[in-house]
């Protein structure tokens, strides 16, 4: 009997270390953390069941569009937000392009090569640039596609200013540029003074980003250059074109600008 | 024999017992988390929503106005005799011309603005017959002009009188224009024109708003000088002001932003910056 009762103070004393040290241990043994690089853009880092809080279980798998926080199970890093790729529903992984498929080829990595403070380096552009008519076709669709929610997933229908021009861009066929602002001036080509002289010198091509403060609250501000002066971004609840000029009016200095590239 | 089945049983009993509690705490600290997570979320974006409607948001009023009113009174035309309105502190003495209730309902909502001590209010105007007061009887109505050019790129449904409670003696106020909706080729014609509409419409822009600005003053043909300055310093918000003397001598202002599809304007340069606070960018 005092064998027993020693047994069963060891399991219970195992079992509330455990408790403590993994609260979410329910839910973590049939995830695979893929790690940095995750297969390749648009492939599948695993599949198993993950079981929801509510103890239902649902078939799970993610893939990867680009950005590595999509790696992240949003369990193991919860400031991360859910990324679209993670499916809930037993469907194939697939990543967005332009045209609104599905894709597993190229790499997702950021075209945006890494930029200089002084925006010395003059990136090298390559062939098959969005034509102005290609942004605004993409700017009138995606206008009527999305709406504003802030950290939103840009390819659910409501998403923030940054996710707006990262689905402008990949539709596009362009190379994944971010999907935070704060990223985007991270990998800009251009950043602060070099940004503005940028846009000052009459440089900027259909779908390169602007980065901005954001006007009236804290943050920064991204839209998408489309072209004839005009600048595609996320304002009043919606996404909508305006002058250059417009855009820039508002909010604080320039901070990147990140060059469309495939 | 019997002492030690039972003890099994207990054992593999209480085993159970501790499993399905050690589960059910980490499912439930999951939930919790994931819960609190988006508690935090909703609370950030929950504490943003009582902060910006604290003092960002913009307190609207839709004002209903008798339709018709305007043109059947005679004041509603372009040619028509201009409404006199006096912003006299003195809440009693307001008073627009007899009859004409899209002034009066601007007096109204200045009066409440002005009662209720409010910094920062919006105004749109409901018709009783259509859904909206065209910005067309509205600016008839009260008497006031917008630059030809700009005039044809704005909305005749979505506008707004703005009053920015600075003290008892004085309630500024400012005006937000929409422009008209349409496709990206739409506002690739449309910004041309309204970007050359205000800088054309800055010569004339005082005395066009003087009856809501400024409608105890008078000015001369002077154009007025105007310059880039931001509403919140350094850098951010670009706004366009000019600052003149009327035949008084007292200084008036007027400011304005055109962004987001829209424009603002001004009497004051701390009202033009409590609309853009109003109306900020959609940001990260």
């Amino acid at each position: 009997m005092i064998k027993h009762q020693k047994i069963v103070q060891f399991i219970v004393g195992i079992l509330i270390v455990v408790a403590i040290s993994f609260p979410n241990i329910a839910q973590m043994s049939p995830i695979i953390y893929a790690g940095a690089g995750c297969g390749g853009y648009g492939a599948n880092t695993g599949a198993g069941i993950k079981t929801s809080a509510a103890g239902a279980h649902c078939d799970w798998c993610a893939c990867w569009c680009g950005h590595l926080e999509y790696c992240n199970p949003p369990w193991l890093n919860p400031k991360v937000p859910v990324p679209m790729s993670w499916l809930s529903d037993g469907k194939t992984c697939s990543c967005p392009t332009a045209g609104g498929g599905s894709s597993s080829q190229g790499s997702g990595q950021s075209g945006s090569q890494s930029g200089s403070q002084s925006g010395a380096t003059q990136s090298t552009r390559q062939t098959g640039s969005l034509t102005p008519q290609q942004a605004r076709s993409m700017a009138n669709k995606l206008s009527n596609e999305l709406d504003y929610k802030r950290g939103g997933d840009p390819w659910s229908g409501k998403t923030d200013c940054s996710g707006g021009a990262e689905r402008f861009v990949v539709d596009s066929g362009g190379a994944d540029p971010a999907r935070s602002t704060y990223d985007m001036i991270k990998s800009a080509e251009y950043q602060y003074s070099a940004a503005r002289s940028y846009i000052n010198s009459g440089n900027l091509q259909p779908g390169d980003i602007i980065v901005r403060g954001a006007g009236g609250v804290a943050g920064n501000h991204a839209g998408v250059y489309i072209g004839n002066g005009m600048v595609w971004n996320s304002m009043s609840g919606g996404f909508r074109a305006e002058s250059l000029g417009s855009f820039l009016s508002r909010g604080g200095s320039v901070k990147a600008v990140n060059l469309f590239t495939r | 024999m019997d002492t030690i089945k039972f003890n099994n049983f207990n054992i593999i009993v209480v085993i159970l017992v501790i499993l399905g509690a050690a589960g059910a705490v980490g499912i439930g600290y999951y939930g919790l988390k994931e819960t609190s997570s988006t508690s935090q979320l909703s609370d950030q974006t929950g504490t943003s929503a009582s902060l910006n409607s604290a003092q960002q948001t913009p307190s609207s009023t839709i004002t209903e106005v008798v339709w018709p009113s305007n043109q059947e009174l005679g004041v509603g035309s372009p040619s028509g005799s201009i409404p006199s309105m006096s912003f006299s502190p003195v809440v009693s003495q307001l008073s627009g011309p007899a009859g004409n209730q899209v002034v009066d309902a601007y007096l109204s909502a200045y009066q409440e603005a002005q009662r209720g001590k409010e910094s920062y209010k919006e105004v749109s105007f409901n018709a009783t017959i259509y859904q909206y007061l065209p910005l067309r009887d509205f600016l008839n109505a009260l008497g006031i002009k917008i630059n030809s050019e700009v005039y044809q790129t704005l909305d005749q449904t979505d506008y707004r009188a703005v009053f920015c409670y600075r003290d008892s003696n004085a309630i500024d106020r400012g005006l937000i224009l929409s422009l008209q909706s349409g496709d990206v080729d739409h506002f690739i014609k449309l910004y041309p024109q309204l970007e050359a509409g205000l800088l054309s419409w800055q010569r004339t822009i005082f005395s066009d708003l003087k009856n809501i600005f400024f409608p105890d003053s008078d000015f001369d043909t002077t154009s007025p000088k105007f310059k880039t300055a931001y509403a919140n310093p350094p850098d951010a918000d670009q706004i366009e002001i000019a600052t003149i003397k009327d035949e008084s001598g007292a200084d008036r202002f007027v400011g304005y932003n055109s962004s987001q599809q829209k424009i603002y304007l001004a009497n004051s340069q701390e009202c033009l910056k409590r609309i853009l606070d109003a109306h900020p960018d959609d940001p990260e």
